[in-house]
């Protein structure tokens, strides 16, 4: 196998996570998405979306010291996206009736209101788990061009 | 609630010394006792289940940050020190065994709940949320401040990693050991 940070792993590895990349991340948005009804939910469906991305980070292999353009703007913009979700899940929670315990919104308007509260938690832990491996992939890829 | 101001006052005063004092490992130990008192202050408010997982977690980052502030200056231990820590280990895990069996009897029976608030939690969940996932009902319902604060605590975690990780603003050796 190729041990080098730049040209990730073989091509028989490539090959599979091109193809169970999509297969893993559209399970957790099922998990994200269904999670009100059958098991699963927001903190699940994040983690296993977050580690398609990571899985096909591996197998690709991981650019760091500012190679990447697009990975950095995605590192710039994560943190974003996850105060953006932490503040949607905080009014949906607040302000659309789940703080009232069932008590004054009818079953009809939790439901959704619970698979919004759940995308706005996957979007939450997924973004932070990759923006987490990002950057550590990025700075363990620095200091091995400057050794 | 006076002891409970009391541990407040010292966690605040703990933290300004960990942020004001120079010595890393002082700062460690003082971030220490900020943890510790959190748990105490836990255990007052009646939450013992956060008070048994912040005494954990902080037991293990203590071990994780001494073991990084003084990994430099480390030397090998003697024999002495050895048998002294083997000694300490085997009453500590002794101890533990003997606590948690008195604790054991104390406990009611597996499946038998003891909070009967928990109870209502399923009996109301499929009526009150309209979902049939009562897990994520009683998640995102009757326990929302609850996941709302992991989510805060996660949030946070991923902040202060990047901030420690950060590429800019950092100092270069040099600056460090001109100061």
């Amino acid at each position: 196998m190729n041990t080098t940070h730049h040209s990730g792993m073989t091509t028989i590895v490539k090959t599979v996570s091109r193809m169970t990349v999509i297969l893993i991340s559209l399970f957790g948005v099922s998990l994200v998405l269904h999670g009100h009804n059958s098991p699963g939910g927001g903190f699940a469906g994040g983690v296993i979306i977050a580690l398609a991305g990571i899985n096909y980070t591996l197998a690709f292999g991981a650019r760091g010291n500012g190679e990447n353009a697009g990975r950095e703007t995605l590192l710039e913009k994560l943190p974003g996206l996850m105060g953006g979700a932490m503040l949607g899940f905080l009014i949906c929670w607040f302000f659309l009736g789940l703080l009232s315990n069932g008590a004054g919104p009818s079953a009809g308007v939790v439901a959704p209101v619970t698979m919004l509260c759940d995308i706005l938690i996957a979007v939450n832990v997924g973004a932070g788990l990759v923006l987490i491996f990002l950057r550590l992939a990025s700075l363990r890829c620095g200091e091995g061009v400057r050794r | 609630m006076l002891e409970l101001y009391c541990l407040v006052l010292f966690m605040i005063a703990a933290a300004v010394i960990a942020v004001s004092i120079r010595d890393l490992l002082s700062t460690v130990v003082a971030l220490g006792a900020v943890g510790l008192a959190l748990a105490v202050a836990f255990l007052i408010l009646k939450a013992p289940d956060l008070a048994v997982t912040q005494l954990v977690v902080e037991i293990l980052c203590l071990v994780l940050l001494i073991r990084a502030v003084v990994s430099r200056s480390r030397r090998e231990p003697g024999r002495g020190v050895m048998v002294a820590i083997g000694v300490v280990t085997l009453v500590s895990v002794a101890l533990l065994f003997v606590a948690l069996s008195l604790m054991m009897r104390e406990m009611t029976w597996f499946g038998d709940a003891a909070m009967r608030v928990s109870r209502q939690y399923v009996d109301r969940g499929l009526v009150h949320g309209g979902t049939l996932n009562v897990v994520n009902e009683i998640l995102l319902n009757y326990r929302g401040y609850d996941t709302l604060g992991e989510a805060t605590v996660f949030f946070t975690a991923v902040i202060g990693i990047l901030a420690v990780l950060r590429r800019h603003g950092r100092k270069k050796a040099a600056e460090v050991e001109e100061q």
